[in-house]
């Protein structure tokens, strides 16, 4: 029997994390700028490397297909125009503050002008171009939004009333912080409220309302799990379908020691998709 | 001294705001000019290189002033200079793609070009923003989007039009790169 054909769902923040760890080794940020003035977080290499290694998959003729969607598209190009999210989300992971502030002023002429020209010039084109070498589905916008009615009751719900138990015994119950600390509950609380910074701080939280028709990262999945639905429907026979991301809201996560991945278990559960990151699924990948 | 700090401040606002309208007055004139051998004299001028030089000097005395303006705003600071820098070096190349078009003889080709890309518009409008940035003393996102998305497009052209030289994006592990860059020939056009 043929093994499964795979589907890879690839979310923004892999394609520009690739992109980005790609162009940071660009040659025009050679020698002391590249290791003293920029930093290269863990997710982009990851993202780098999975995105290598699916090309190196389609080149053995390994049934894969990375794809993305339309929101994921959106997405991209809503990071790469807006002046705001451009400055916290890509180059304020990227610098290293305290030696720029050290450079002189002709030094700090060259650095702007390469950072200029590499992350805010090259990096959308060439974004552009890594997802035109990707497939790209087909979403249906109404069915979408159910599907994002459905996730956030059926997924994330649940979670937000889960913390918002959790805060009031931590919180408001004036326990000190040496008992919390032993307390099993307060890593689940921690590891919660980690997940759903993200979703929290676009929300009013206190009177329980949620705009969560509003974030991305819902939509983006709803589009996974809508492309899943549809490839079941449509192919012979059922992928493997993964859904990779390294945003929070979807990562399995560690807090002092506790494995916190009840998120993606649901998911897998609810929409029968894999929810992984870039480095565990370079894992599963080199293991074929 | 401080009496000195507001006529040099002064001097610098009135020298950008001088500076675009030359940097204007060129761009137009230059776009004009290269109608002109298109249609009519089939011909690259002294004028036209001379007008190139006007624009790209204007296009340095900014570079400085914008780099000081917002020494203390420092997104603001790579925003405008490196825009700025950018926009200078490919009218360098406009200039020395010109000037060789000149000598293969090739004048109006060369000159349809830069009008069919609309290179000449592009740096009108990275012009018009600044003016806008400096009036304003922040970049918007509007205004961030209208530089960068021109500078883009000027940027792209450029390096098809080979008028500007684009390094190649190398990896460290020379391997890696050769076994990227076959599997991405193998499968792709991506241009790298």
């Amino acid at each position: 029997m043929l093994p499964k054909p795979m589907k890879i769902f690839l979310e923004s923040s892999v394609v520009l994390g690739a992109a980005q760890d790609k162009l940071l080794e660009s040659p025009q940020l050679d020698g002391y700028i590249q290791s003293k003035f920029l930093q290269k977080p863990e997710r982009y290499i990851y993202s780098r490397k999975l995105v290598e290694k699916i090309f190196e998959l389609l080149y053995r003729g390994i049934n894969l297909e990375p794809f993305v969607s339309r929101k994921v598209k959106e997405e991209v190009k809503n990071l790469v125009d807006n002046k705001t999210t451009m400055e916290k989300k890509i180059l304020r992971p990227l610098r290293i503050d305290e030696n720029i502030s050290g450079l002189s002023e002709p030094d700090r002429r060259i650095f702007d002008i390469t950072v200029y020209q590499i992350f805010i010039i090259k990096l959308p084109i060439f974004v552009d171009e890594i997802i035109d070498e990707f497939s790209s589905t087909f979403v249906d916008r109404h069915e979408c939004s159910q599907i994002v009615d459905d996730l956030f009751f059926k997924v994330y719900r649940p979670l937000i009333t889960r913390l918002k138990f959790l805060a009031q015994n931590f919180e408001l119950s004036g326990v000190s912080e040496k008992e919390k600390e032993s307390d099993p509950d307060y890593k689940e609380y921690k590891a919660l409220k980690l997940v759903l910074q993200g979703l929290m701080k676009n929300s009013v939280y206190p009177f329980g309302f949620w705009p969560y028709k509003n974030f991305f990262d819902f939509m983006i999945l709803s589009e996974a799990i809508f492309a899943n639905m549809k490839m079941k429907r449509e192919l012979v026979q059922e992928p493997d379908f993964y859904f990779i991301s390294n945003d929070k809201i979807f990562m399995v996560i560690t807090v002092s020691g506790m494995v916190y991945d009840k998120v993606s278990k649901i998911i897998k559960k609810e929409y029968g998709i894999n929810v992984l990151n870039s480095k565990d699924m370079v894992e599963v990948l080199e293991k074929i | 001294m401080p009496v000195l700090v507001i006529i040099l401040s002064n001097f610098n606002e009135n020298k950008a705001v001088v500076d675009i309208k030359n940097a204007q007055t060129s761009t137009y004139k230059i776009e004009s000019s290269l109608e002109q051998i298109i249609s009519v004299s089939g011909q690259i001028t002294e004028e036209i290189i001379g007008e190139f030089d006007n624009l790209i000097k204007n296009f340095e005395n900014l570079a400085n002033i914008f780099f000081k303006k917002f020494e203390n705003k420092y997104f603001n600071q790579i925003i405008a200079f490196g825009a700025i820098k950018t926009t200078s070096e490919i009218c360098k190349g406009l200039k020395n793609n010109l000037i060789a078009g000149h000598k293969s003889g090739e004048n109006p080709i060369v000159a349809e070009k830069i009008i069919d890309k609309n290179y000449m518009s592009y740096i009108a409008i990275i012009l018009e923003s600044l003016g806008k940035v400096y009036d304003v003393g922040e970049i918007n996102n509007e205004e961030f989007m209208s530089i960068n998305e021109s500078v883009r497009n000027l940027f792209k052209n450029s390096v098809q039009d080979k008028i500007l030289e684009e390094k190649k994006v190398q990896f460290a592990n020379k391997a890696s790169e050769e076994m990227f860059l076959s599997m991405l020939r193998n499968f792709t056009n991506l241009k790298i």
